[in-house]
């Protein structure tokens, strides 16, 4: 029989091996690349939540049940059919306790029901249709617990509806607690001119990968939440279409892929106060043609990618005095979107502080502290015309400010305590930029244009370090380096200040000269006490006479 | 030391001194023999529509001895010394057999709207060297940055010689013919211009028919119109070691006729229209030159031809690196970077290029672009890597040739082609590797460069 050669075939060998891999990247020796978006089977309910009021026809093949809350009257149906209908004042802010005291005295009494004082369990869908307006408040309301079923919802068009001091979750009965997402958990979406409204609640456990259903949907709805707490849901919260929502002290955390997601053409929202932490993917991201926002003062931090995201063409936000740390990819990312303002953010422990690529234009990056990020901010790969201003970038562990994107800008900024400290990889202008404890100040790659003007560089290695096909001009700056001007010579300098630090003292040049001047001492000494003899010329001037 | 060998050491020195000074004399007598002094020449004021005009006609002055002269002759109101600089208060014309030295001196032209004064070499030679010569309004004491109600201009032709070496020669010139800013025009007039800026004129040079021109080391910057114009006929002449910049128009422009001119290592940058901007020229030849942040790199229109473009640098441009278009041909492009251009690489618009070999196409945001009047056009030979969006546009079903490429890591697709399939003949004619997709039909939403 064959024996195999490989020690790895021996278990005791193997056991080791694997202990020793674990070993490796416990200790950050095998590189761990950060979490990568989840990929993504997107599903679509059929019909929707919105369908049983858009066009019941859709339900003639189906049994789904719903109460529907309308202005004057509540209509239960099962498929398409209304199953009953009764009187309900649904036009003047109804509680849900009312709606389902409604139910009580009906065969559909299941359908809503009162589990515990305050807690409410959904088995059917519970939608609001046009001019209806829901009270969901405790104290009469605690908790709604929707039934784990792909066809329970809550679910709005052209309504309102306020959410107060109540806890909202998906329902397992059988194990007594909120569901696990297997696909299909309920969630919540108010569309099409409605108003929700959330204040001190929890929206948690709810929504998966199905289109709209990704757990708390404002969908061309109006409103916001503010003090509540988003977590477990497939996206914590998740907009359409939705113009002026107000998102306001929130926490939205340990959500399955983002915690707050403003999509397709949303605009001017207003995140302010939040805290996104722990998400399986971003904190906060804006996508697809999210403009004229503002993203403030939230704190995101702890996510599986990167904390603040303003992804493709989400133009003309305001991203500033957020705190942003330790997510696992990076900081503040800008991705394809143009004409946004990143300003007065601290963002600290990412792999990239402040990101910005593809096709993204005529940005500004300004006075942010970027500090203990691998690179501290990185433009690149499309991205063009971005301007930074006075950022402070520190104690980045590779690079603090890497510029990969014509036409960019950087003025004042301050890079402190990297190996390199600016790398600038293609046409860019430098005024005032400030780097001081790096190894290598300001370093142009083959692909870099640079002007640099006003510039003060403190660098261990090389000031100014021009890789061979680089372009840069000088001019008016102060540089004190071993190396002020290294590398390729530029293509301009004019009134720099350029120092070359003293070095170690040269001990073996020391000890050579003292030697010298000790010989020279002994010489004249001896030269003086001959003077006497020299007069004499009996030998030749300068020899001894012992 | 004995007495003898101190002599024989003064005699030494004797000689060493002796060969210095005569070293030295010999110096200057052949500066002086290379650039004898001033002469007293012939002059006339004429009078003429809207005033008077000074015309040397013959002989070789310098400024002092014509304002001597016309001091002499009581008219010291026309070349006047102020403030270390010499303000000229008519336009003064230089004629066959007349020559003016300008050297380490600032000379003023007079420009105000109902008086503007022009230095023209008609025939004669005009020498700028080492000098600044700008329009100057009196009034405000400063030189005239309007050009809307005219300007002071700088002007050769008629077979004159205008040589500006290491001069400065700023707000001169507005929109009219002639007056443009300084300018060499008709085809016999010649001149050498090197080490020279060229700032805050309407065109910062203009030269027209003249052949043979060297233009050398200067500097074309922050002027109303383009940086430098070679226009009608200009042939054969060298544009070398330039920088062109911040200029409201193109940055260089080879234009009508201008045949056989070879643009070598120039830096043409941040210009509001093209940088290089080639237009029904033949023959021409571009090397070495670094062009960036300018609408577009090299632009060759309009029926020109046989233009080799090699080892160019086309960065960063706010369209295009390499455009080709309105029925330019035999445009051949090689061993070029062309990268980080915010539209194309390289784009063919209506005409025929020979893309290759050995251009590296990168970080654009797209490679190259091939429109469906592109026939004819061969991409061969290039690496095109890392393009924001696609490696190759194929804006028809059948554009050109694509073939042996290193199509690799572009963001979007190798190959995005305007009909499905379109790329499937180039597919195994090309080394594609690391794009997410091989083709992809370009939806919209994306933005297309347009004619």
């Amino acid at each position: 029989m064959f024996r195999s050669r490989s020690r790895l075939r021996r278990p005791a060998n193997l056991a080791l091996a694997v202990c020793l891999l674990l070993a490796a990247g416990a200790a950050g020796l095998v590189t761990v690349r950060p979490a990568a978006a989840i990929p993504r089977k997107i599903t679509r309910l059929e019909p929707d939540a919105l369908d049983i009021l858009r066009s019941p026809k859709k339900f003639l093949r189906s049994a789904r049940r719903h109460v529907i809350v309308r202005p004057d009257r509540l209509d239960l149906m099962r498929g398409p059919a209304v199953v009953a209908s009764l009187p309900f004042p649904g036009r003047r802010g109804a509680s849900l306790a009312e709606v389902t005291g409604a139910l009580a005295g009906t065969p559909q009494a299941g359908w809503i029901e009162e589990t515990a004082p305050g807690t409410f369990l959904l088995r059917v869908s519970l939608v609001q249709a046009p001019g209806s307006v829901l009270e969901v408040a405790a104290p009469a309301v605690r908790q709604v617990r929707l039934l784990d079923d792909p066809e329970v919802y809550i679910s709005a068009m052209g309504a309102t509806a306020r959410y107060t001091g109540v806890t909202v979750t998906s329902w397992d009965p059988g194990s007594g607690r909120p569901a696990r997402n297997q696909g299909g958990r309920p969630f919540v979406e108010y569309a099409d001119g409605s108003d929700l409204r959330v204040v001190r609640s929890t929206f948690a456990y709810l929504g998966s990968d199905r289109s709209s259903a990704y757990g708390v949907n404002w969908r061309r709805a109006t409103g916001g939440a503010t003090d509540s707490v988003f977590h477990h849901n497939f996206f914590g919260a998740y907009t359409y279409q939705a113009h002026g929502l107000v998102f306001r002290g929130n926490v939205f955390r340990d959500n399955l892929v983002y915690g707050l997601d403003p999509h397709t053409a949303s605009t001017r929202l207003v995140v302010e106060h939040n805290q996104a932490f722990r998400n399986k993917v971003h904190g906060i991201v804006f996508s697809e043609d999210v403009t004229d926002g503002v993203v403030r003062a939230n704190r995101a931090y702890a996510n599986g990618d990167n904390g603040i995201v303003i992804d493709e063409r989400s133009d003309r936000n305001t991203v500033s005095g957020n705190l942003v740390e330790g997510n696992e990819g990076d900081g503040i990312v800008l991705l394809g979107s143009s004409g946004n303002l990143v300003r007065d953010n601290t963002v600290r422990g990412n792999r990239v502080g402040i990101r910005v690529n593809l096709r993204s234009g005529d940005n500004r990056v300004q006075r942010n502290q970027v500090t203990g990020n691998r690179i501290g901010i990185e433009l690149y790969g499309g991205a063009y015309a971005v301007r930074l201003l006075a950022n402070q970038v520190g104690g980045s562990v590779e690079k603090g400010i890497v510029l990969e994107a014509p036409g960019a800008t950087s003025r004042d900024d301050r890079v402190t305590g990297s190996p390199t400290g600016v790398e600038v990889r293609a046409p860019a202008r430098l005024r005032g930029t400030t780097v001081a404890g790096a190894d290598r100040g300001i370093v142009v790659t083959d692909r870099g244009i640079a002007a640099i003007d006003d510039a003060t560089v403190r660098a261990a290695t090389a000031g100014v370090e021009v890789r061979p096909g680089g372009l840069v001009r000088v001019r008016t700056s102060s540089i004190e380096s071993p190396a002020p001007l290294s590398g390729s010579p530029p293509r301009a300098v004019l009134a720099n200040r350029l120092t070359v630090p003293p070095g170690p003292i040269p001990w073996l040049a020391v000890v050579g000269v003292f030697y010298l001047v000790v010989a020279i001492a002994l010489q004249l000494l001896h030269l003086s006490r001959n003077r006497a003899e020299r007069n004499l010329r009996e030998v030749p001037w300068g020899v001894a006479r012992w | 030391m004995s007495r003898g060998g101190r002599r024989r050491r003064r005699r030494l020195a004797a000689a060493g001194v002796a060969l210095l000074g005569m070293t030295l004399l010999g110096a200057a007598a052949g500066h002086l023999v290379a650039r004898p002094p001033a002469e007293r020449g012939r002059y006339g004021i004429r009078e003429v529509a809207g005033g008077e005009r000074l015309e040397l006609l013959g002989g070789r002055m310098d400024l002092p001895a014509l304002a001597d002269a016309l001091a002499r002759d009581g008219r010291p109101d026309v070349l006047a010394r102020r403030d270390g600089a010499w303000l000229l208060s008519r336009s003064l014309v230089i004629r066959p057999g007349a020559s003016l030295e300008i050297d380490k001196a600032t000379l003023r032209l007079r420009s105000e709207p109902n008086r503007l004064v022009g230095l023209e070499a008609r025939g004669g030679r005009l020498e700028i060297t080492d000098s600044t010569v700008t329009s100057w309004a009196p009034g405000a004491a400063r030189p005239d940055d309007r050009v809307d109600d005219g300007r002071a201009w700088v002007l050769a032709r008629d077979g004159a010689v205008m040589d500006v070496l290491g001069s400065r020669m700023e707000q001169l010139g507005y929109d009219q013919t002639e007056r443009s800013g300084v300018a060499w025009r008709t085809g016999t007039t010649s001149g050498t211009i090197q080490r020279s800026t060229f700032a805050g004129n309407w065109n910062g040079v203009y030269l027209q028919g003249s052949r043979n021109l060297r233009v050398e080391d200067n500097v074309f910057r922050h002027n109303a119109r383009h940086g430098m114009v070679l226009a009608v006929g200009c042939s054969n002449a060298t544009v070398r070691g330039n920088q062109s910049y911040a200029n409201a128009g193109h940055g260089m422009v080879v234009v009508q006729g201008s045949n056989d001119v070879t643009l070598a290592g120039n830096e043409v940058h941040d210009n509001q229209q093209t940088g290089i901007d080639v237009n029904n020229s033949l023959r021409l030849r571009l090397t070495g030159n670094v062009v960036y942040g300018n609408d577009i790199g090299l632009h060759v229109r309009g029926g020109a031809r046989s233009v080799v473009a090699e080892a160019n640098r086309l960065t960063a441009n706010r369209l295009d690196g390499l455009r080709v278009s309105s029925g330019a041909t035999q445009v051949t492009a090689s061993r070029n970077l062309i990268d980080f251009n915010q539209r194309a690489g390289v784009f063919i618009a209506r005409g025929s290029a020979e893309i290759g070999p050995a251009n590296r196409l990168l970080d654009n945001e797209m490679g190259v672009w091939l429109s469906s009047d592109a026939r004819g056009t061969a991409v061969m030979d290039n690496s095109i890597e890392a393009n924001v969006l696609d490696g190759v546009h194929l804006a028809g079903s059948r554009v050109g040739l694509v073939r042996g490429n290193t199509i690799r890591a572009n963001r979007k697709a190798a190959f995005s082609v305007a009909f499905k399939g379109s790329a499937r003949p180039f597919l195994t004619e090309n080394r594609v590797a690391g794009n997410p997709a091989r083709e992809r039909v370009r939806v919209d939403g994306h933005p297309k460069p347009t004619g």
